[in-house]
């Protein structure tokens, strides 16, 4: 369970990237944090991971409240697939990108061999484990990223944009995998469609504030509060 | 780059550093006028290079990437060391230069070892092995950003190539009027995504407060490897003992 409490955001040069925000998610539920560009979306995941620390407001994974001294535990619990993967596969092979956290966590290396191939075989990309992430397409490179946070078990996985850079097919293929990843998700995206399909509830934020909170079904098609956050509502077929 | 498998690649890590770091040491100790008694310190590096099957011109091109640093280190030696070192037919060479040169061939032999170390072993390898040696934490993880730096740096830097490439109107390379925003674009957004990068290491858990409790024995065929890089090392350095005293000799009025 992860409550957000009242939270409020700014960044050093004094941008409020968040105001006054609250909503739970309940274990296992899966959320969709969708806004316009700068609507503080990917500043939420961060204050999740506590990269940010909220100015107000709390944030607790689990009745454990986010704070300096429970990073370490906060970030055993919490996985974050970053926007970018490019940030995310930093290793020479993907094999040892997914063995990054799990070898930190202190594991022998046989346990970590398990958990990467296991993984590896997850994703459906056991092919890649030697590979450099450099010379990768888009929709491999997403599923590396993810492979990343799940080889560490988090029972939280917090996703960034997760359809940026890829083609419709992965696309498809990452829609599935999100589908089967039993955790509890929290996914920032405007991609109102994949919202819809990998998520059973919405918090639509604009301009650092949650503007409405609901079920995707009748958030995404009330095109009134659509288009009042810049976003543009789905059709009923 | 790391995957291959060879003579090489198979040493315990924490024997490649120590003859890395070794090797290192000795070709620094060498005189600052010592250019002609160094060049068989090109041997291991070389023996090396072709037991890892180390293809040349990727190391050759990282290397060079490299030394615009040291010449820039080494320019004041040019200018305010002005005495003449040696002559070469109606040709003399002054001691600024020599020592220039030293200094050049110093870093670049320094650059390839560790670039051959970072070719042949797997970075967390290194840090660990690091570690074993108990070289404080701090500067295990300056090794680690520098590497991981490094390399973003020349990521963004292709991109940004490529990108300048496709929009300016003629010529290869980067016009000189536009390479000062350049540098600069490219260092803050290197700075950026080495800061993001930063970010995923520690979210996931790094730096690690524990060895992972896999560790290889040392072989004898280690051992060989250590004295064979460090004794001919050695006895390079030695000989050059008396190289210096005689350029030295004849440096003197
Ligand atoms: N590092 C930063 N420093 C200052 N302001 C930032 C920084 N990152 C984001 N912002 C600002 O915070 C607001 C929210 O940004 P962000 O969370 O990235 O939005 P989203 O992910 O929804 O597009 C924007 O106004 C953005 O300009
Ligand atoms: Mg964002």
């Amino acid at each position: 369970m992860i409550t957000v409490e009242n939270v409020t955001v700014s960044y050093p040069d004094k941008t409020l990237a968040l105001r006054q925000v609250s909503f739970t998610v309940k274990e296992g539920q899966s959320l969709a944090l969708v806004g316009p560009n700068g609507a503080g979306k990917s500043t939420l995941l961060l204050a999740l991971v506590g990269v940010l620390l909220p100015q107000q407001g709390t944030i607790t994974i689990d009745g454990l409240k986010v704070a300096k001294e429970s990073l370490p535990e906060i970030r055993r619990r919490v996985g974050m697939v970053f926007q970018n993967p490019d940030d995310q596969l930093f290793m020479p092979m993907i094999y040892d990108d997914l063995a990054f956290g799990p070898r930190n966590m202190g594991f022998s290396e046989e346990k970590v061999r398990a958990l990467v191939e296991d993984t590896l075989e997850r994703l459906q990309i056991s092919h890649l484990k030697k590979r450099s992430s450099l010379k990768l397409s888009g929709g491999e490179k997403r599923m590396a990223a993810i492979g990343t946070v799940l080889t560490m078990n988090p029972s939280v996985i917090v996703l960034d944009e997760p359809s940026s850079f890829l083609d419709p097919k992965a696309r498809r293929n990452l829609i599935g995998l999100l589908g089967r990843i039993k955790q509890t998700k929290i996914i920032a995206t405007h991609d109102l469609d994949l919202a819809l399909e990998a998520c059973d509830q919405a918090v639509i934020l604009n301009k650092g504030m949650v503007a409405a909170s609901g079920s995707p079904q009748e958030l995404f098609f009330d095109e009134g509060l659509m288009e009042a956050c810049q976003l543009e509502a789905l059709k009923r077929r | 780059m790391a995957v291959r498998d060879t003579p090489i690649h198979r040493l315990h890590p924490l024997i490649k550093l120590l003859a890395s770091l070794g090797f290192i040491l000795i070709v620094v100790s060498f005189g600052r006028y010592s250019l002609i008694p160094m060049i068989p310190m090109v041997f291991c590096p070389t023996v090396v290079m072709a037991l890892s099957e180390t293809p040349y011109g990727l190391l050759l091109k990282r290397c060079a990437l490299a030394l615009p640093f040291c010449l820039l280190a080494g320019i004041s030696n040019l200018v305010l060391d002005t005495g003449t070192a040696l002559t070469l037919g109606s040709l003399s060479i002054s001691t600024g230069l020599f020592s220039f040169l030293t200094l050049l061939f110093k870093a670049y032999l320094s650059v390839i070892t560790v670039l051959l170390l970072v070719a042949t072993t797997p970075i967390h390898v290194i840090s660990e092995a690091m570690q074993r040696l108990k070289i404080p934490s701090l500067m295990i993880t300056l090794f680690e950003m520098t590497y991981r730096y490094l390399g973003t740096l020349l990521e963004e830097a292709s991109a940004m190539a490529l990108a300048y490439g496709l929009r300016s109107r003629q010529q290869k390379g980067i016009e000189l009027r536009h390479m000062g925003s350049f540098v600069g674009q490219l260092l803050l957004r290197s700075f950026d995504r080495a800061e993001r990068i930063y970010q995923a290491m520690k979210l996931r858990g790094y730096p690690a407060a524990h060895l992972s409790p896999t560790e290889r024995k040392v072989s004898s065929r280690d051992i060989l490897y250590l004295v064979l890089v460090l004794g001919s090392s050695l006895i390079f350095r030695a000989l050059d003992i008396t190289g210096a005293v005689n350029i030295i000799e004849r440096l003197l009025p």
